[in-house]
């Protein structure tokens, strides 16, 4: 027995050599050795002194170890090769009598629950995710009080055996998706999932620009997914999770939308539509406009365009992509660069972008206000992965346009009408509830009405109550 | 989403969709042409805008170009040799015709402007006497002549005195075997340029010229203008009677082809010697009304008839509705039959209530 015991410590010093945040103690209680383990680093020392170290010197019978220790998490390890994981998991290993034990004291390292950021809500409950996946599962089951919620724990990642949870509702989530993903999740055979970014990018589509997974930290967003019959998946040390499927119509709105009377936010959520082509087809339509179809411009307006840019050597479409070029580098020095520089850059932004560039020739007024507008729209999009398909598609609008005018714009429609009808998120349509036709989450999505209706495309269970 | 790509890059291949690259920087942008004829030769007059620069302010001014040539073409061909920039049509506001050009070429004119892809249709035809004239005027109001006419001919139209038809429209009359045009006049007047009266057409020649009560009077009998004002006089009682709705309906009997015409109007304005209390002064001024309508309809029709013009349009009605020339404007007596109902006496007799409104 002896022999056992000091071959399973041989192994944890042998497989943890270099690992200087393993602490190894050796207590001696009744002439009985007990050895524990555990990484200071990931593990609460206290924890220890207090609910194990004090509890095993204070009995003088350590025979049944179970009720000496009293802890909500204490496991028998029946293979030593499980040891690491536990370990890693911030359990403290006691090995007694050749038998192995995992008792959880993790220290806290991990922040408390704040405000959104990405995702700000004036009206809406303020609480959101963090790293720790037991706090985020925690801050939705708070919400979805039912047993029919359910969290499928899957392992992945050969190095970061990171924990990822599959939330569904088993009586509104359609099972095939659930098994669907879990397969997904489960051939996934990577050294580590760091983030719920990096498993977003291993499920998804990454063909297409268009994102069917959307990424949120608002546990009442999650709540209304699952809801909806949404799969969410929660990844550990990720204070995201991923929706999914997810639609074009999803990442219109805001959540937040749902706290404010809905015939107020409707007008809201038809501009945030306009915004989001217009976002697109601005710049195309300008250059398509000033050098084929000078005809779509009233004359008063024709002239000015003509005096604005009458000092200008570019053609427009150089201006344009200048333009475009210089506010895409703007942006993401604003985003990459600290707080504190970021009023700096504004301003430097402002003072090229604005009048010194027109003072200079090299961009026209109108031009600067074309940019303008398409930023503006642009930025009511937080999802980086919209906003880079926007970003996409309205430079592929703005090459064809800037050979074939509105001919160019009008095929630029048709492809990306194509693009969108023919993607799917997942097996749905990409372009639902447009296509297909489904006005209950037409009502949902693009207006902010409240159905006792479910789609009937995600879910079979489609009855939510009797509003 | 390869069958996609190929299928962008056909349309955008094979589509045969013509694309001009116009910079615009490089276009020069037209108001107005006028064109006269020297000596066999086509003159044209091309204003072009330019943009003034002065001190912190920029003001937008026209000026003429001029272009000589065998025909239209070549004329304007021409007039753009003087530009460094590329003559841009599709804004024109006004064409201009000399009564010279339009007395010999008028379906020359029609053809080149009907087969031009370089300008729009929604632009002004006019004849103007006097090119020069017209030409160097400088009106206050508004300097550059295209948009001086197409001000005049959308806003001042209002009072029904002026034929609104554009280009299209025009086109559409002249083509039309049945239909006889008619072209505003463009004149100078105390320095101002004006639409006083416009030129009736008999086929392609000049017939004689509308004064504006008779043009309104074309516009009330086609229906082609929304606010008419009418001025009568009712025992040295001058009144304004203001057409909100009026239907014009033929009726063929007995070889006569009758004009039945149902105004409804409102009181615009008028003398202070009539009681618009009294039930009778209303009816005595409908009845006046339309004694006075029908009376000087009948003479623009025999003015018409006299000039073998059929500006009104009645052939083209009689072909349309029976599809033979079975009656004929020249040929037929013309009958006119008007009711006028005078819905409104004005905002403040309104109130006032009165017999009117009891009955």
């Amino acid at each position: 027995m002896v022999n056992g015991m000091n071959k399973i410590v041989k192994y944890i010093n042998q497989e943890f050599k270099e690992c200087n945040d393993l602490i190894y103690k050796k207590i001696n209680i009744n002439l009985k050795n007990i050895h524990i383990f555990y990484l200071e680093t990931l593990v609460s020392g206290d924890r220890v002194n207090d609910y194990i170290l004090k509890a095993i010197s204070n009995n003088s019978s350590i025979l049944n170890i179970f009720k000496v220790i009293p802890s909500p998490h204490f496991i028998y390890i029946d293979n030593k090769d499980k040891i690491e994981f536990y370990l890693f998991n911030g359990y403290t290993i006691i090995i007694l009598f050749n038998k192995i034990y995992a008792v959880e004291a993790k220290a806290e390292l991990d922040r408390s629950i704040t405000e959104s950021t990405t995702e700000p809500s004036l009206y809406g409950p303020k609480d959101s995710f963090v790293e720790n996946i037991q706090k985020n599962l925690g801050l939705i089951k708070r919400r979805l009080k039912t047993r029919h919620l359910k969290n499928n724990v899957q392992f992945v990642g050969r190095e970061t055996k990171t924990i990822i949870n599959i939330l569904y509702i088993d009586n509104i989530t359609d099972m095939n998706l659930v098994k669907d993903i879990e397969k997904k999740i489960k051939n996934i055979d990577i050294d580590g999932i760091l983030d719920a970014g990096v498993l977003k990018k291993i499920i998804g589509n990454n063909k297409n620009p268009f994102p069917i997974i959307k990424l949120s930290e608002r546990p009442d967003l999650i709540c209304n997914s699952l809801l909806n019959g949404k799969l969410v998946i929660l990844v550990d040390n990720s204070p995201f999770a991923l929706i999914l499927p997810s639609f074009l119509a999803d990442f219109f709105n805001p959540n937040t939308d749902n706290y404010i009377k809905s015939i107020n936010s409707n007008f809201l959520r038809l501009l945030r539509v306009l915004c989001f082509f217009l976002s697109i087809i601005i710049p195309a339509f300008y250059i398509a406009s000033t050098n084929y179809n000078q005809e779509t411009i009233p004359l008063p307006l024709l002239i000015n365009f003509s005096t604005q840019r009458s000092g200008v050597p570019f053609p427009a479409i150089v201006e344009a992509l200048i333009m475009l070029i210089i506010c895409e580098i703007l942006k993401e020095s604003d985003l990459r660069f600290p707080n504190s520089y970021g009023s700096a850059i504004s301003i430097l932004g402002a003072l090229i972008l604005g009048e010194a560039a027109v003072n200079a020739g090299i961009v026209s007024p109108i031009m600067i206000i074309v940019v303008s507008i398409t930023y503006i729209t642009s930025l009511i999009f937080t999802d980086n992965d919209i906003t880079g398909a926007i970003r996409l598609w309205r430079f592929i609008f703005l090459l064809l346009a800037a050979f074939y005018g509105l001919y160019g714009i009008c095929i630029s429609i048709i492809l990306f009408l194509i693009n969108i009808i023919s993607y799917k998120s997942f097996y749905y349509n990409y372009s639902f509830p447009i296509k297909p036709t489904d006005f209950t989450y037409i009502k949902e999505t693009l207006f902010s009405k409240n159905t006792n209706k479910r789609s009937k495309y995600l879910t079979k269970n489609t009855t939510r109550g009797n509003l | 989403m390869k069958k996609t790509i190929i299928l962008v890059l056909l349309c955008l291949f094979l589509g045969g969709c013509n694309t001009n690259y116009k910079s615009l920087n490089d276009l020069a942008i037209v108001s107005s042409i006028i064109v006269d004829k020297e000596d066999d030769n086509y003159v044209t007059y091309v204003e072009l805008y330019k943009e003034e620069k002065s001190e912190n302010k920029s003001k937008k001014v026209a000026y003429f170009i001029e272009g000589k040539g065998k025909n239209l073409k070549s004329a304007l061909d021409n007039a753009s040799l003087s530009v460094s920039k590329n003559l841009y049509f599709v804004h024109t506001n006004a064409v201009i015709f000399s009564k010279k050009v339009v007395e010999e070429d008028l379906e020359y004119l029609f053809n080149y402007f009907e087969k031009s892809i370089q300008l729009n249709t929604n632009y002004f035809i006019l004849v103007t006497d006097d090119v020069k004239e017209i030409q160097k005027t400088k009106d206050d109001d508004n300097p550059i002549l295209g948009e001086k006419v197409r001000g005049i001919i959308t806003y001042s139209s209002n009072n029904g005195a002026i034929t609104k038809y554009d280009f299209l429209q025009k086109l559409y009359n002249y083509v039309n075997p049945n239909i006889d045009i008619i072209l505003n006049k463009l004149e100078v007047k105390d320095n101002k340029i004006t639409i006083d009266e416009a030129y009736y057409f008999d086929k392609n020649k000049i017939a004689g010229t509308l004064d504006q009560n008779e043009i309104k009077y074309i516009n009330l009998i086609s229906n082609t203008n929304n606010e008419i004002f009418l001025n009568f006089n009712y025992n040295n009682c001058p009144y304004v009677i203001k057409v909100e709705q009026n239907k014009t309906k033929y009726d063929f009997k007995n070889n006569k082809i009758i004009l039945n015409i149902n105004i409804k109007a409102n009181l615009d304005s008028i003398g202070n010697n009539m009681d618009l209390k009294k039930i009778n002064t209303i009816e005595e001024l409908n009845k006046h009304s339309a004694e006075s309508i029908k009376n000087n309809i009948k003479t623009l029709i025999n003015k018409l008839k006299s000039s073998n013009s059929d500006a009104l349009g009645i052939n083209d009605y009689i072909y349309r509705r029976f599809g033979e020339k079975k009656y004929n404007f020249y040929d037929n007596e013309i009958d006119v039959e008007v009711k006028v109902e005078i819905t409104k006496k004005g905002l403040i007799l309104n109130t006032i209530g009165g017999e009117y409104e009891k009955k």
